[in-house]
């Protein structure tokens, strides 16, 4: 032992062992330093240059199962549609015209601004992403936030984030594609795999990627699902659906894996054939049971279909197979919120709280939940909780609520004062503006109110709400006409609205009448 | 997920500057090195090597038994049982250079004190088989069914080296190798499983692999040590991701570190499946090749280890423990998730331990240096849970109580008379201080009213009825004008139950002379304030009438009076003599007994003379004085006196009829509405100059409002203007504000005079109109003396309002005079309505005077 103690050479351990065991702990930065040292030394050290290629793709990766937001560009230049004909209840552009029973509608349960009923969990591209053309250039322009714009594509705004990360390297790009020889490349395959992740999830290159991956599939004698799946990727980034699908379907046959039916699930959704994108995830189901991922998969595309009761059920599943899913307590809570059930959606949010969940959504819930639960003592301190961790994106919800839950114990004028600040915050929240003109109304400003109401429409054109209130307005001021017509446009948006039903069925006798 | 927190029951620091990584830890079984107890080896890239034995739960001294430095880093730690029999346990060290075989030993030298030391039984130097090559990590089993346990070792160019103790079996080298990956060994199929670095993950059967090198070398005359083979896998699985740890499930152990134990031994059914953590899953694929499951993690995972479940009652079933990053730890079983927990350390290394009487039990070495053992968030299973005790009410005892207590007053009242006698009581005691000084300082602008023998010590002795003792009990005189005291605050530092502390407070008469004038009031009130352990923040007030020495001194009796004031009593009349003893100076005795007999004369501080004259035969005495005001004083002093008096005989023989004191002349009126006019005229007087100023503090506003606006003005005009109107405002401003600073001090004189010609009448009414002591109380109550210093709200706004509902309320509700009351009322009411909006003394002097005039009524009948 003497000799090892007296020997430094023997004290020293691998740069290579320490920063492989950097990544394993994700210590990235770490891991970093170590092979720029050891790099720096030795270029051409290709063991270093895998740990690096690793550690730069860790740091970048972004989980791309998950469906994210479409680009101006798919919006307008749909080119993937199916059938020109409406297809009520298979289609994602449609969702109001699914056909339910005993589940609350559209009256009871708000929409989102693309007109789907809101779900207990906000999640990328779902919430905000407009699913028909109805809106013209401007609607697919319009993006999640009030002025800001979605991009033009999607793989634009992926090639912006991969400039980003090369911009935020030290000493420029750690590796320039464009000047590798992929086929050298191809045939080494630990090499070739880091390098196509790299590609894609670093450099957002999917052009390139696909490129490596289909000389490397060539190269593997086509039966690697690892390189099929990897072209599919780079198929869908780069909008060739078709293509993808096909890859995708290879791998899955080749090898079923959990990522491969994620993301043949999404090309299906993309091409708005929410039917196939159920089956592609049944069939994962029967490979992979108790796969919560594909399970909330189905229960989303129920949900954006309006079959909450179908959704509801796959929630259920998904919590008894990991009862810490927060995606299905949210949308359990939500769905028992909105069937009128508030103390046992508070045991959901509560059970969200207990695993430190601590958002103004959230708190925004529990404030609600106690409310309707007649919890009034719990209510104001929730949306006080709320408002303390609320940002410009939240704030308006929560002062909407605010409003709404003053208007419940009837003091009108903080339910006027909590409307404005919401509108203050978020210039572009509907709900608010609705409300207002309601209480305009009450207080005898009908011109505001008809203003609010028209205001209220536009921005959000699913609503029924300010179009039956600017109905109703109108025939009380015994302008039938436009009631006539507003009260058409809302029952185009809410069919089973009974109020509006009942509005334009006196209209229509007083039409006869004259 | 903090829904649960894993239950700590024994954790110890390391050095936070060593640096821990996976494979850093190892736990051997129960009673290895013949130590009683579990050990747990802990070694740390900068070589330090700890050794903890644990007996049972909680902590003990003797924890850590051993702690060096190896000198070198340690890649990995094992604990292995080789030797013939395979009892010879040891502890596998994996340096980056050198593989060291060590066992535990009791230190002869310290034998006595049960001292350990690490002894190497065998060492093995890497760089000996060729160059300098790095280690990456090892693994422990009987590889190809051998009789003890051997090691195999991975460097870091693709060799696998096998050892059998210090000797070096068998190198073979693995093909496509870039990196090294985690490696492990299934003992029933006898496969060594890898991971490679192209996300794969390959299998090798080790029989096949010896055997082929054994015939090539045998065939080639190689040596197989020298690592020139390169073998092929028995089968490869594209898992897809990076591989962090492979567990190979088999039937004799539920963790592979385990299977190199040998005695421990659980009844597991056969499930010869290969657990495979890998950077975003974990896959399930069976021995055989084939990808069983998969779930994907949506959290970093950093080790993972199986578990066997005892489900039912029932034991068979695995389930896998994944920790990740933040500490949190999750249970799965065929990819249901059964339970997640959070460690109190955040692991690098985890090992599901099973301690002799306990299972389960979650040994965790986190990033920052922490050896804890956790168990699942739940309590140890000896305890059982217990129903809730509840506390039932019983009605029965309740009614028994209350039945005990209506029964024994003095028990039910007990707790009200124990509040209520932990009072601080107040009692007073007056001394003439003949040796005070009389150059106490007090504000200097006052002058002393007379001479130093006026100068009276109060004592006032604050006493604590309670037990214990009170802090900082606060002593506060409130005096009427013109007594000062030299503080009117004292403050008891502590003041003990039963034990009476006297404060002695100098009373004298002194103020600005020109300003003096007949005191209001002789009554002071003393005020302690203190805060008991269960009444917080008590009041205890106590008022003491004030000698008449303080406010006037005798003097020669005046024979004519402006007011005077006549009172007549149904017995004889002391001498004044007697009554005033105390009164007269000794230096003066003389003198004044000689002058009268029936006379005596009292000068107030201000100069106003005051004489009461008696007349020994028809039973009367009269008050005289130029100022009407004087004479409440002396009128209500002379009947408290000759009450004490008349007392003093009554008590020597009780012959006579009680006293009476009667007035028969009319009620002093005009005296009193006089005082009233001139306190309106006063009153309108200040209030007109308010509104003047409020007009000149407009004007200022105005000014300045101009100031501002060409201020910001774009075409500046001159100002002058606005000089020539301040230079015209300020003067009259001035004068204006001197002149209610003027006023006001004549205001306040009135104000003082007012109040004595109230404190007259209420004496003279009592006697007038034969009123006992709770009726004049109701009357006093109604007609204040004290008179606020608000303007705005002052004696005439109170005062009004009073008499006007004791009119309503008490004096109009008296069944014979209701009609005439009414009818008198109501005039008043109506020039009430009349004279609303101006400051007039009509009003109040009509209430006054109805007031008056019905208790006239109700007294003649």
């Amino acid at each position: 032992m003497a000799d090892d103690e007296d020997d430094p050479s023997s004290r020293e351990i691998s740069k290579c062992w320490l920063a492989m065991k950097a990544l394993e702990r994700h210590d990235l930065d770490e891991c970093l330093e170590h092979c720029n040292a050891a790099l720096e030394k030795n270029p051409y050290d290709q063991q270093m240059w895998y740990i690096k290629t690793r550690c730069l793709t860790l740091k970048n990766w972004i989980d791309d199962t998950e469906l994210e937001e479409e680009g101006v560009a798919e919006v307008l230049m749909d080119e993937h549609a199916t059938a020109a004909m409406p297809r009520p209840g298979t289609s994602l552009r449609r969702p109001g015209t699914r056909t339910q029973t005993g589940m609350p509608n559209q009256g009871i349960r708000p929409t989102t601004s693309s007109g789907r009923p809101t779900t207990g969990f906000l999640r990328p591209g779902t919430s905000t992403r407009p699913m028909t053309n109805k809106g013209g250039v401007e609607g697919a322009f319009r993006g999640n936030r009030p002025g800001t714009t979605r991009p033009v594509t999607t793989s634009g705004r992926l090639v912006r984030l991969g400039t980003a990360s090369m911009l935020a390297e030290p000493g420029g790009p750690f590796i320039n594609v464009d000047k590798l020889d992929l086929r050298k490349y191809a045939q080494r395959p630990a090499l070739a795999r880091v390098l196509c992740d790299y590609i894609l999830h670093h450099d957002r290159n999917p052009k390139k990627a696909v490129e490596l991956a289909s000389l490397a599939t060539v190269n593997a004698g086509f039966d690697d699902w690892w390189w099929k799946h990897r072209l599919g990727k780079g198929y869908y980034q780069l909008g060739l659906l078709r293509d993808a699908e096909k890859q995708f379907k290879s791998s899955i046959a080749d090898m079923p894996t959990i990522d491969a039916t994620l993301q043949l699930a999404n090309v299906y959704i993309r091409l708005d054939q929410p039917a196939s994108a159920i089956r592609v995830y049944r069939a994962g189901q029967t490979q992979f049971p108790g796969e919560t991922s594909m399970l909330l998969g189905e229960a989303r595309i129920h949900d954006a279909l309006n079959d909450m009761a179908a959704g509801v059920a796959l929630y259920k599943n998904v919590l008894q197979w990991d009862a810490t899913n927060v995606e299905a307590i949210a949308c359990m809570g939500a769905h028992h919120f909105y069937t009128d059930q508030p103390e046992i959606a508070l045991r959901f949010y509560r059970r969200l709280l207990m695993m430190g969940v601590n958002n103004t959504e959230l708190w925004n819930n529990l404030g609600l939940c106690c409310f309707y639960a007649s919890q009034y003592d719990m209510t104001l301190h929730c949306f006080e909780r709320a408002l303390q961790l609320a940002d410009d994106d939240n704030m308006a919800d929560v002062w909407f609520n605010v409003g709404q839950v003053a208007i419940g114990i009837g003091d009108l004028n903080l339910a006027e004062q909590a409307f404005k600040i919401a509108v203050s915050v978020d210039a572009n929240h509907s709900e608010s503006f609705n409300n207002m003109g309601v209480l305009d109304l009450r207080a005898g400003k009908v011109d505001q109110a008809i203003a609010n109401f028209q205001t209220a429409h536009e921005l959000l054109e699913f609503a029924h709400e300010p179009l039956y209130n600017a109905a109703l307005t109108a025939f009380k001021l015994g302008q039938f006409q436009r009631a006539f017509e507003k009260v058409e446009k809302a029952l185009e948006n809410f069919p089973e609205h009974e109020d509006s039903l009942e509005l334009r069925r006196q209209l229509v006798q007083h039409f006869n009448l004259l | 997920m903090s829904v649960f927190k894993a239950r700590e029951l024994w954790c110890s620091t390391c050095d936070a500057r060593e640096i821990f990584k996976g494979g850093c830890l190892a736990i051997g079984p129960p009673d290895a090195f013949n130590q009683r107890g579990v050990t747990i080896f802990v070694a740390s890239i900068s070589g330090i090597l700890r050794v903890f034995l644990l007996h049972g739960e909680g902590h003990a001294v003797n924890n850590l038994i051993l702690e060096t430095d190896l000198k070198l880093p340690v890649i990995q730690i094992e604990f292995g049982l080789f030797g013939e029999g395979g009892d010879e346990a040891s502890i596998v060290i994996l340096h980056p250079h050198k593989l060291v075989i060590c066992t535990l030993q009791v230190d002869e030298a310290a034998a006595r004190d049960n001292l350990l030391h690490l002894l190497p039984l065998k060492i093995h130097r890497f760089k000996e088989t060729g160059g300098q090559i790095s280690a990456y990590n090892m693994v422990i089993g009987r590889f190809g069914g051998a009789a003890t346990n051997r090691i195999c070792v991975q460097s870091f160019d693709g060799k696998l080296s096998f050892y059998d103790g210090e000797v070096l079996t068998l190198v073979f080298r693995l093909e496509n190798v870039l990196l090294p990956g985690p490696l492990a060994y299934a003992q029933q199929d006898d496969v060594l499983l890898i991971a490679s670095s192209s996300f794969e993950l390959r299998c090798y059967q080790f029989t096949d692999v010896a055997s082929r090198l054994s015939r090539d070398s045998c065939q080639a005359g190689f040596d197989t040590t020298r690592g020139e083979f390169v073998v092929r896998q028995h089968w490869r699985l594209c898992i897809g991701e990076p591989v962090l740890q492979i567990l190979p499930v088999s039937n004799n152990s539920a963790d592979t570190r385990e299977s190199a134990r040998g005695k421990q031994s659980f009844d597991i059914n056969p499930c010869n499946d290969v657990i495979v953590l890998a950077e975003k899953s974990i896959f399930v694929v069976s021995i055989s090749g084939a990808l069983k499951t998969q779930r994907r993690l949506d959290f970093v995972p950093t080790a993972c280890r199986v578990l066997s479940l005892s489900l039912g009652g029932s034991i068979g079933h695995f389930g896998v423990v994944v920790a990740d990053s933040t500490g949190s730890i999750m249970v799965f079983r065929d990819s249901q998730l059964l339970w997640t927990s959070k460690l109190p350390v955040k692991p690098v290394d985890l090992i599901v331990s099973y301690f002799p009487d306990t299972f389960g039990h979650i040994i965790a070495l986190g990033r920052d240096a922490v050896l804890s053992i956790s168990c699942l968030g739940t309590l140890p299973h000896d305890t059982s849970i217990r129903g809730h005790e509840r506390n039932e009410v019983s009605y029965q005892m309740i009614d028994k109580e209350y039945g005990e207590l209506c029964s024994d007053p003095f028990k039910r009242s007990s707790d009200a008379f124990a509040t209520r006698a932990q009072q601080v009581e107040i009692s007073v005691r007056f001394q003439k201080n003949t040796a005070y000084d009389v150059s106490e300082p007090t504000e200097t602008h006052y002058e002393s009213f007379f001479a130093s023998s006026n100068v009276l010590t109060l004592q006032v002795s604050v006493l604590y009825s309670g037990s214990g003792t009170l802090d900082d009990v606060g002593v506060s005189i409130v005096l009427p004008h013109p007594v000062v005291a030299a503080r009117s605050t004292y403050v008891i530092p502590s003041l003990r139950g039963g034990t009476p502390e006297i404060i002695c407070i100098h009373l004298r008469a002194c103020g600005i002379r020109s300003r003096a004038s007949i005191p209001a009031s002789n009554v002071a009130v003393i005020m302690a304030s203190y805060c008991t352990h269960t009444i917080e923040n008590s009041i205890s007030t106590q008022e003491v009438q004030l000698p008449l020495s303080l406010f006037c001194v005798v003097a020669l009796p005046m024979k004519t009076a402006k007011h005077k004031i006549t009172i007549e009593i149904n017995r004889s009349l002391p001498c004044l003599m007697d009554l005033f003893k105390d009164m007269i100076p000794i230096p003066q005795m003389d003198d004044v007994m000689t002058t009268t007999g029936n006379a005596l004369g009292f000068q107030f501080h201000n100069g106003v003379n005051v004489t009461i004259v008696t007349s020994k035969t028809a039973g009367r005495f009269r008050i005289q004085s130029s100022d009407f005001n004087a004479i409440w004083l002396l009128l209500s002093e002379f009947i408290y006196r000759l009450w004490a008096h008349v007392d003093l005989q009554t008590t020597s023989s009780s012959m006579d009829a009680p006293l009476k004191i009667s007035l028969q002349e009319p009620l002093p009126l005009q005296n009193l509405f006089e005082i009233i006019e001139e306190y309106y005229s006063t009153k309108l007087e200040c209030d007109m100059d308010n509104i003047n100023i409020s007009s000149y503090a407009h004007s200022f506003r105005a000014v300045q409002k101009q100031l501002l606006f060409w201020l910001k003005s774009k075409y500046p005009v001159s100002v002058s203007h606005l000089g020539d109107l301040l230079d015209m405002i300020v003067p009259s401003f001035d004068a204006v504000s001197e002149n209610i600073r003027k006023r006001e001090k004549g205001f306040s004189l009135v104000r003082q005079r007012l109040a004595a010609a109230i404190q007259l009448l209420m004496n003279l009414v009592q006697h007038r109109f034969d009123m006992d002591v709770d009726q004049l109380r109701v009357l006093r109550s109604h007609i204040p003396t004290v008179s606020h210093v608000s303007l705005d709200h002052g004696w005439d706004n109170w005062t009004e309002a009073a008499i006007s509902m004791l009119l309503s309320n008490r004096l109009l509700k008296n069944g014979a005079t209701k009609t005439m009351d009414s009818s008198l009322f109501k005039s008043e009411a109506e020039q009430g309505s009349v004279a609303r909006g101006r400051k007039n003394a009509g009003k109040i002097k009509k209430s006054l005077f109805a007031v008056f005039e019905l208790l006239r009524r109700s007294s003649l009948q």
